[in-house]
């Protein structure tokens, strides 16, 4: 149940197995069947949630009934709404997710004492913060100046994972794009190949 | 709007699961568990005609459940019998347990409800009696 959390915490810091049993007892465990939400828009967002198993997205919804995909995580990410659960604001996004999941939810109360107990948590929460504002300048380097078949192309050689689980339409609205769009850009790319 | 959660109602009498089902309402799911499936499958029906509206399931297995309730609403006398407590215990952690005795509670069984609180050492737990379930409020925070 914590085998992707423990290899994710120790690809990026190093703790005991002690500590690893001390982290057990903060999150908790959560299974959530395909199209169950663990956050709903306007909601406050409570947990940041670690996916074991299963496909999660985030996502708004416009005026005209449009869902914009925000993010998508699979196993070994995180997912949240960040600035709602930082600041106790009530969130303008939907947390659903996509498959059958198993998530480790950490609510901040627990983060901060696991945090006191174990501080070496603090620097891979800190890694995981960085790595997520480098990925996030990427993505609006890429909604500004490229293509819609470079965005493709990229997204697809980034993360090979989530093209192969996620349906056409959902990556389309990750990448800002109309589905026929999307389709149009595949049909080129497949005939080039 | 407010999220739904999820309540797993885990060994209790027919009355105690109506009484549960009752009081959660119809703006959360719950699953039912119980060894004998024909016992659950006509607390099932009658619940249907309690809360109509209400989401609730058929639960196969006690530990599946726990893993995706929110709260878990489980009788004294199944965590005292049941083989599978140990992992009920590993996915109930952060969540609400709420212990039902069976019989109202007598002075000589406090030591006994003591061990069963150190079951769920990382739990909300609450203990009350079937009797209290009408006046208990399932909706606590988590």
């Amino acid at each position: 149940m914590f085998q992707q959390l423990f290899d994710s915490i120790q690809e990026k810091v190093t703790v005991t197995p002690a500590e690893m049993d001390i982290c057990k007892t903060f999150f908790i465990p959560k299974k959530l069947r395909k199209k169950q939400t663990l956050l709903q828009e306007g909601d406050i967002c409570i947990h940041n949630a670690f996916v074991e198993k299963g496909i999660m997205r985030s996502f708004f919804t416009d005026e005209k009934g449009n869902e914009h995909i925000v993010q998508f995580a699979i196993e070994g990410w995180w997912i949240t709404d960040l600035s709602s659960f930082l600041t106790k604001s009530n969130s303008i996004y939907t947390i659903e997710a996509l498959e059958d999941c198993e998530l480790l939810l950490l609510t901040m109360e627990a983060r901060e004492t696991l945090i006191d107990k174990i501080p070496m948590f603090e620097r891979y929460q800190r890694l995981l913060l960085q790595n997520a504002y480098i990925a996030n300048q990427a993505r609006i380097n890429s909604a500004l100046t490229e293509t819609a078949e470079e965005k493709y192309v990229k997204v697809g050689l980034a993360y090979p994972g989530i093209i192969k689980r996620v349906p056409q339409h959902m990556i389309a609205s990750y990448l800002g794009l109309k589905p026929e769009t999307l389709s149009r850009v595949r049909k080129q790319i497949s005939t080039r190949i | 709007m407010s999220i739904r959660k999820t309540f797993a109602v885990i060994g209790l009498s027919k009355f105690g699961i109506i009484s549960v089902l009752s009081k959660i309402g119809q703006n959360n799911n719950a699953l039912i568990f119980d060894g004998a499936s024909s016992f659950t499958d006509e607390v099932f029906s009658k619940s249907r005609t309690v809360v109509p509206n209400l989401e609730v399931e058929i639960a196969t297995c006690p530990i599946d459940a726990s893993w995706e309730a929110d709260v878990i609403v489980i009788s004294d006398s199944f965590v005292r019998k049941a083989e599978s407590i140990k992992k009920i215990t590993k996915v109930s952690t952060g969540k609400t347990v709420i212990i039902v005795n069976d019989n109202e509670k007598k002075e000589d069984d406090f030591q006994n409800s003591e061990s069963l609180l150190s079951l769920f050492p990382y739990s909300n737990v609450r203990s009350i009696t079937e009797a209290e379930i009408e006046s208990f409020d399932f909706m606590l925070p988590l």
